[in-house]
């Protein structure tokens, strides 16, 4: 079924929709949640959580790519109960070796006085990733969207793991340099 | 927490974004058979490396080597010369090494390998760092074995780029003392025994001189000792500019040349300064080889103003306009070119201007149309229809009216509210069509739901009312309200009007200790008496390292100063730095430059809290030179320092070419039209002004002239008419071109 015709069972409330997702995305939510959680049975909860959000959301929204949307979804369920999981101390996974590199992104300074919002720090990430070449832009996204492990990555680019991590860190250090310079303090 | 806010935005980042790295990766993805073919083909290795008998006894243990940065590691190296095995001697190299294979590689791959994780987790950053290499006695004893092992570490960490200094120390006595240094402060023995030398030299104590980087170590090492190499060696700035003048067939005593860049960069394999400049009728851009001195990549191109005029003649438009795009492409495998986008009342251009030839690659001419948009009120009435409100019978507020793009799409933007409910819309503004509808309970009726929730009946202040929506979750509101004892957080469904989260806290005082106890503290660990000496609080201040609170005290006294970090909660020492004055460092700096005319500091920092030495860095100028120096802020001695003598700077010149064209249209000569053979082309001074000195002659005629170099007037001029004999010369006194030419004496 194609995506758009998924979009429609959902504003017709057809419960049909949600099988009609699990069919075609299942997989893709699984994998997204399984990357966060790295526990089979917390990530088919999530997916199965992803399908009620979309329930919920749609309408009113009418996602121009079914699949990202959902992903988006999954990967904040799946980060929320990440969340909740290292809070009894439980929790494994990519998500605390991301956190812990992204620590040197965020410009830090004592005189830091106002937060400043998601949304805009999205689009300040999004001019940063798109003046980036497309190898690199791709890996970011592959470990900080994805939450992929290092080795993955390196797999799927056939490049060595070193190789990887390193390109990463560089990108790290131009992305804080270009939040301070964008006036973006954490 | 700071970098969850990260994660969470990264996850908002753009579709497109996340589309193309997964349509990539995908396509990257090495096929399943070779996988399989790659794995069989590794079972064969492991089962012929199985077989073979001598591999046995290769892999026995011929000795250690140990490598120090700032993590220290040893290597355990097999009879066969590969790595055995790796024990990281600290922390610091554990956690840069946790991840890394470095067992049953080659010397070569493993410190390649090790390399990269240093400069990953930002131990080897600016491709200078010293690296220490010690040797076991039983290394040591194997010359064979230690002059290949050196050959192969040398040509591994020189590939790295990352090394300036490699120093190979041999432990040919054993020395229980350098065996407890080393133990105690986690390092190898060649750095143990580096550690007790210096202590032994400069009198401190072991444990402050094990704070010390490598290089300051090696400052108090006996030179007989010590074969060091320096790895990447790169010609000097100055160097590279001479080798790019040189091919651009420039002199800057000559004429005016302006660099723009002069950079060194790492980014593109082999290291290369970048360097971009203009003279007065072209622009230059060079790629130099940082070793080698090589040119990787030279151009020459016409300026971005004769670019602009071409396409403007060529467009041949008379109206004024404005250039939105003037970007100058290069690089790449194409042509280099500017790519320029201007643009008059009713027709916009877009031209490709060949950057070294001057010629039109591509243009194009559009007619500028005005978009047609439905209106504003025609967009508030299909928003009313759709929520079934109608403006004659009941109150509807428009809170917000605005033209927006979402995602290149421009649409209307609307929010308004009735007595019951809000309601937010999103009106494509081209179609009409409707993009996102919401309706909302308000938020009187969502703090009323929580406060009815919570059961409070004390007085409450709402610290945060905010309304969450547009994004992929249901929209809500977030409220937070507190009284004299309890916080609560409440989700409220902004549809529905369900309470989607509750959070309830206690609000509690905390329990630190007071500041004059931290003071207290810090005085008593720098072993100073307020009572016996005056001791100056710069600093007091309540913070956050690490999430861990903290009091930050600065203060110095008569002879030094002094910074400290003390555990706001249990009052232990988190940090404690003993500093010589920014004075008695100025006069260290000074001192050592010998200067004698009146100096002004332009930088006086201090640089301290990371995994470097604190030091002074100044920066200061006198009428003919500049210096920085970087002094050790503990020790006091001179870590690094450089010294650049100042010259004036040359007055803008109009450039050789303009003068000559300015002589040659005075004499009415035309260059194309007839042949004009120039002999004398000289930048010179005439009574203190400089001036172009150019002699040039035609089948009739020799001219000399003289071209103010700033102004462009004519200073001074001479004609010799070959056939009549005739000569014509003017005065120096206010000649320009159209004056009446006269007789010379």
């Amino acid at each position: 079924m194609r995506d758009h015709e998924i979009i429609e069972l959902y504003w017709a409330r057809n419960e049909s929709a949600i099988a009609a997702t699990a069919e075609k995305y299942g997989s893709y939510c699984h994998m997204i949640a399984y990357n966060i959680l790295r526990n089979k049975e917390d990530a088919e909860e999530c997916s199965n959580d992803t399908y009620l959000g979309a329930w919920n959301s749609i309408p009113p929204q009418r996602p121009n790519r079914l699949s990202i949307y959902l992903g988006k979804i999954t990967r904040n369920l799946a980060l929320n109960r990440y969340k909740r999981y290292t809070a009894e101390k439980r929790g494994h996974g990519q998500v605390v070796l991301a956190l812990s590199e992204l620590e040197a992104c965020v410009p830090s300074e004592t005189t830091v006085e106002q937060t400043v919002e998601e949304n805009e720090l999205a689009a300040a990430i999004d001019r940063f990733l798109y003046a980036k070449p497309k190898l690199n832009r791709n890996i970011f996204v592959r470990r900080y969207y994805h939450l992929y492990a290092i080795r993955d990555i390196a797999d799927a680019y056939g490049m060595s793991e070193s190789k990887v991590t390193s390109l990463l860190f560089r990108m790290r250090n131009e992305l804080r340099r270009f939040l301070e310079k964008e006036g973006i303090m954490l | 927490m700071k970098t969850e806010v990260l994660l969470r935005s990264i996850g908002k980042i753009n579709d497109e974004l996340i589309a193309d790295a997964e349509s990539e990766a995908n396509t990257k993805r090495k096929p399943g058979w070779a996988k399989l073919g790659i794995m069989a083909a590794c079972l064969a290795l492991v089962l012929c490396t199985g077989i073979a008998a001598n591999a046995i006894r290769s892999n026995a243990t011929a000795g250690t080597f140990t490598m120090d940065v700032n993590p220290s590691v040893e290597y355990t190296i097999a009879k066969s010369g590969i790595v055995k095995n790796v024990r990281c001697l600290n922390s610091d190299a554990e956690n840069a090494l946790s991840d890394v294979a470095l067992g049953k590689q080659s010397v070569e791959t493993a410190l390649t390998r090790t390399v990269a994780a240093y400069e990953a987790c930002g131990y080897m950053e600016n491709g200078e760092a010293t690296v220490l290499i010690s040797f076991d006695s039983r290394l040591d004893a194997n010359a064979e074995l230690k002059a290949s092992l050196s050959a192969k570490i040398r040509k591994a960490l020189e590939q790295t780029d990352a090394v300036g200094t490699l120093v190979f120390h041999s432990e040919l006595t054993e020395n229980a003392e350098v065996a407890k240094i080393a133990e105690e402060f986690h390092v190898s023995l060649g750095r143990a025994d580096w550690i007790l030398t210096a202590a032994n030299k400069t009198g401190l104590p072991t444990d402050e001189v094990s704070r010390m980087s490598l290089d300051e170590l090696l400052k108090f090492q006996e030179v007989s000792g010590i074969s060091s190499v320096s790895v990447s060696k790169f010609i000097s700035l100055e160097e590279a500019k001479k080798i790019a003048l040189k091919d651009a067939k420039l002199d800057e005593l000559a004429q005016k040349i302006v660099f723009t860049r002069e950079e060194l960069s790492r980014n593109q394999g082999n290291p290369c300064y970048l360097l971009e400049f203009y003279t007065g009728t072209n622009q230059y851009f060079y790629q130099i080889d940082a070793k080698s001195g090589s040119i990787i990549y030279a151009g020459k191109f016409i300026t971005l103003s004769e670019a602009k005029k071409i396409a403007l003649d060529d467009a041949g438009c008379k109206d004024k306009v404005s250039f939105t795009e003037e970007t100058l492409v290069s690089g790449g495998i194409k042509t280099p070119y500017y790519r320029l986008v201007f643009a008059d009342a009713k027709t916009q251009w877009t031209y490709r201007i060949d950057a070294v030839l001057g010629n039109v690659l591509e243009k194009q001419q559009k007619e500028i149309v005005t978009t047609d948009f439905i209106s504003l009120e025609e967009a508030k009435k299909i928003a009313l229809k759709d929520a079934g409100l109608d403006e004659a019978t009941q109150k509807i507020v428009f809170t917000r009216e605005e033209l927006n793009r979402n995602q290149g799409k421009p649409c209307y933007l609307l929010e308004f509210y009735t007595g019951t409910n809000q309601y937010h819309y999103q009106i494509d503004a081209k179609t009409g069509s409707i993009i996102y509808a919401g309706k909302f309970i308000t938020l009187a009726d969502a703090k009323k739901i929580a406060l009815d929730d919570a059961g409070c009946k004390d007085k409450v202040s709402f610290t945060e009312e905010t309304l969450v929506s547009g994004g992929i979750k249901t929209p809500y509101y977030r409220l937070v309200f507190a009284d004299a004892k309890t916080q609560w957080t409440y989700r409220i469904d902004a549809v529905l009007g369900n309470v989607l989260e509750k959070q309830q806290k206690e609000i509690v005082t905390t329990d630190f200790i007071s500041l004059e106890e931290a003071k207290q503290i810090a005085l008593k660990d720098a072993g100073l008496d307020d009572a016996t000496q005056k001791i100056v609080f710069t600093r007091e201040e309540l913070s956050r390292n690490s999430g861990k609170p903290c009091y930050i005290l600065e203060f110095y006294t008569a002879k030094k100063q002094y910074s400290y970090k003390v555990d706001a909660k249990d009052g232990s020492i988190m940090e404690a730095y003993h500093f010589i004055l920014l004075a008695d460092a100025k006069k260290i700096a000074l001192d050592d430059a010998g200067v004698s005319e009146k100096v002004t500091f332009t930088e006086e920092t201090l640089v301290a809290g990371g995994i470097k030495s604190p030091y002074y860095y100044f920066a200061f100028e006198s009428a003919s030179a500049r210096w920085t120096y970087k002094i050790d802020a503990v020790l006091g001695v001179i870590m690094d320092k450089t010294c650049d003598k100042i010259i004036p700077s040359a007055p803008e010149f109009i450039g050789l070419e303009k003068a000559k064209q300015i002589a040659l249209d005075d004499a009415g000569l035309d260059e194309t039209a007839q042949k004009i053979v120039f002999t004398r082309e000289e930048l010179s001074r005439n009574s203190g002004k400089p001036c172009y000195i150019l002699e040039f002659y035609t089948d009739k005629c020799a001219y000399s002239y003289k071209v103010d170099a700033v102004s462009g007037d004519i200073i001074g001029k001479k004609t010799d008419w070959f056939s009549r004999q005739e000569s014509e010369t003017v005065p120096e006194t206010s000649q320009n071109s159209d004056s009446k030419q006269r007789t010379d004496d």
